[in-house]
């Protein structure tokens, strides 16, 4: 009963929202439904202004739909105040950007330690997991060195290995490969698949790279706020 | 978040920016020292003013007076006897003593050697509880024949030489009168000359006309010599108080009959002793509801601390004013902060920094700041401090007993403490700003 152990079953009912820039309301989602199978490798993709990191966003719990609803393994997400929604990052999602949005000052392993550090984890426990998931991403050699002396691929890494360490529910990953040539981008693909096995994860992967969204088993296409598209692959699992 | 984990990163990012952090924590060191130093001054000028006080003598001992303003323009008041047996029902008085002093011309004459010192009658009995002990000897026994000496009065005999004056060589055909006459010098006799067990011949002298003077003697015993002590200056004979009144009475022309002059008139001048310093000012209240006089340097000692306190006011409102501007350079410091650190600060949110996490982060570091500043304030004031009193001291020489200005261990716990406080404040306002960053912050301007 593998299903048993899969985690992060996301469904989205009704999702609208609207940015307020000054005086000018701007719609982003005109009305989202659509639901994650727990454990599942998905693929949001759309040409940009599509709206697709804003819903990447709102599931994250880094702002709230200004309408409907976001459920994560029966906790409605959008209804959480802000320190809730602190928790809830903290103990159910992993991000991953783009930019990877590394502490440049701290080392590889510092910055994995950092996803540990706001819970109440003793420090050791803490650094051995870290240790541990840097490993997972064939970083053991590459600890100790601040992102400016690693890769971009090296660097994306870390930040997977950031994401994955406090074992989420969910990881969100926002255009991962989007700063990377295509052989790294692959390879770091490849990593997103391997841990998404090995841990239960569900995965949400924002991209336009067509390549990403075929390797995905669930693809959600994304027009200008509107889901337009939806098919599931059953070639991976 | 654990504690200790926010102090790393506290920590951390003050040394990342230390250059500033240190520049800020100047302003502060500033401030600390202005007030400390100001408050060092202030004390110990207080200080000094207190130890003055010491020369006062014991406070316990109060001096009682009748209230001048009963008596009649001209006429001597007095202390009843009935009023002196009521002094010593007063809460907190443990003992009352009257004192009488000769206020005529004396001479003293122990062989050769004269004596100038005053003249004081009092209670042997009672001397001890007023600060008299006895040094050497023994205590007089009461009697009109046996005195006492303060520890002075043995250094203070002189010789009287006649001097017969030298002609001037040069005109020995002159003839002043007034040259030829031979005078008297008084030459003071090195050494202490031993007077216990002696007798001290003691003259009154009144002078009736141009040569006239009428003499009375009395042979006085010297039984003992009291120790040194604060209660008295100089040389003194202490007498019984009974002998004190009758040289009194001759000098004045009045007669004693019968009874003692204390139970007819009163004394002049009573001491009491106080039994606990606490109680003075309640004592010298209950003493003048009696419709007596009293004075206490503890009543000018109230009314210097009311000076001095106005005076620290203001010298740590000064220093104070320094601190005000080193706290806005902590808020200026943390607010640059916080903008340099958007981005930073919105990727601890996204990684689950709740509010309470980011705001404890800021105020670590405003408060680390403060601390620091306080920390070298405080080793600055302690070199202000130095050499205000090596300067000072020698400006004022010999006005000042101990140190001008002083750092008591409370003042170095105030500082500290004070300067955390000021970073923690200034740390406030920052804090929040920087907890209300919205984790998008970490997305925008990809």
């Amino acid at each position: 009963m593998k299903d048993n152990q899969r985690k992060g079953r996301i469904e989205v009912k009704g999702l609208k929202h609207t940015f307020v820039m000054g005086q000018v309301d701007v719609p982003v989602l005109h009305g989202i439904d659509f639901v994650v199978q727990p454990g599942g490798f998905t693929a949001l993709c759309g040409s940009s202004g599509s709206g697709k990191s804003t819903l990447l966003n709102l599931i994250g719990g880094l702002t709230k739909p200004t309408e409907g609803s976001i459920e994560l393994d029966g906790q409605i997400v959008s209804v959480m105040s802000e320190n809730e929604l602190c928790v809830f990052r903290r103990d159910n999602i992993g991000f991953i950007f783009q930019s990877y949005n590394l502490m440049p000052y701290l080392t590889a392993l510092e910055n994995v330690e950092l996803a540990l550090i706001f819970g109440e984890m003793p420090e050791e426990k803490r650094r051995e997991q870290a240790i541990e998931m840097l490993q997972k991403v064939g970083l053991e050699d590459r600890m100790h060195h601040k992102p400016s002396e690693l890769s971009g691929g090296q660097q994306q890494r870390v930040s997977v290995a950031r994401a994955l360490v406090t074992n989420p529910k969910v990881v969100l990953a926002d255009e991962p490969t989007g700063n990377l040539d295509s052989q790294t981008g692959d390879d770091i693909l490849q990593l997103l698949r391997s841990l998404n096995e090995k841990q239960q994860s569900t995965f949400l992967i924002v991209t336009h790279d067509a390549k990403i969204a075929e390797a995905c088993d669930h693809t959600i296409f994304l027009e200008d706020g509107v889901i337009v598209k939806e098919w599931r692959n059953h070639h991976a699992h | 978040m654990r504690i200790k984990d926010g102090m790393m990163i506290s920590i951390r990012n003050l040394k990342k920016r230390r250059g500033r952090t240190v520049l800020t924590a100047l302003g502060v060191a500033i401030g600390t020292s202005a007030i400390v130093s100001m408050l060092a001054l202030g004390l110990g000028l207080q200080k000094n003013a207190q130890e003055s006080f010491g020369n006062f003598g014991d406070l316990s001992i109060l001096d009682v007076y009748p209230n001048w303003a009963t008596v009649a323009p001209g006429e001597q008041g007095y202390i009843s006897f009935e009023q002196m047996q009521s002094l010593e029902t007063i809460y907190g008085i443990d003992a009352v003593m009257p004192v009488v002093s000769y206020y005529g011309m004396t001479e003293m004459r122990l062989g050769r050697q004269y004596n100038g010192a005053r003249i004081e009658g009092i209670d042997f009995t009672k001397a001890e509880l007023f600060g008299l002990e006895v040094g050497e000897g023994r205590l007089a026994d009461g009697s009109i024949r046996e005195g006492m000496v303060s520890y002075r009065f043995p250094e203070e005999f002189y010789e009287q030489i006649k001097i017969r004056p030298v002609r001037g060589e040069e005109s020995p055909d002159v003839k002043d009168p007034f040259m030829a006459q031979p005078y008297q010098e008084s030459v003071y006799t090195s050494g202490r000359i031993p007077v216990i067990d002696k007798a001290v011949v003691v003259s009154q002298v009144q002078y009736l006309g141009m040569n006239e003077t009428k003499k009375k003697e009395y042979k006085i015993l010297v039984s003992g010599i009291f120790q040194e002590n604060t209660m008295s200056y100089g040389g003194v004979m202490y007498l019984p108080i009974e002998l004190v009144e009758e040289m009194n009475a001759w000098n004045s022309g009045e007669q004693l009959k019968g009874r003692g002059r204390e139970e007819e008139k009163g004394y002049t001048n009573v001491k009491v002793k106080v039994s606990n310093n606490d109680l003075i000012p309640q004592v010298v209240e209950e003493i003048r509801l009696q419709g007596l006089e009293t004075w206490s340097p503890t009543d000018m000692l109230e009314e210097l601390n009311r000076v001095f306190l106005i005076i620290q006011l203001i010298l740590g409102g000064i220093g104070s004013v320094a601190l005000l501007v080193a706290t806005i350079g902590i808020v200026n410091t943390m607010t640059m902060a916080i903008l340099e650190r958007n981005r930073e600060i919105g990727v601890m949110k996204v990684l689950g920094a709740s509010l309470a996490n980011i705001k404890l982060l800021f105020l670590v570091e405003s408060g680390i700041i403060g601390l620091l500043g306080g920390l070298v304030g405080l080793v600055a004031s302690f070199g202000v401090v130095a050499i205000v009193n090596v300067v000072g001291l020698n400006m004022m020489q010999g006005q000042f007993q101990s140190d001008l200005a002083i750092i008591p261990w409370w003042l170095i716990l105030f500082a500290m403490g004070f300067s955390l406080i000021v970073g923690l404040l200034a740390g406030l306002y920052p804090a929040s700003k920087a907890a209300r960053i919205s984790p998008l912050e970490a997305i925008r301007n990809e």
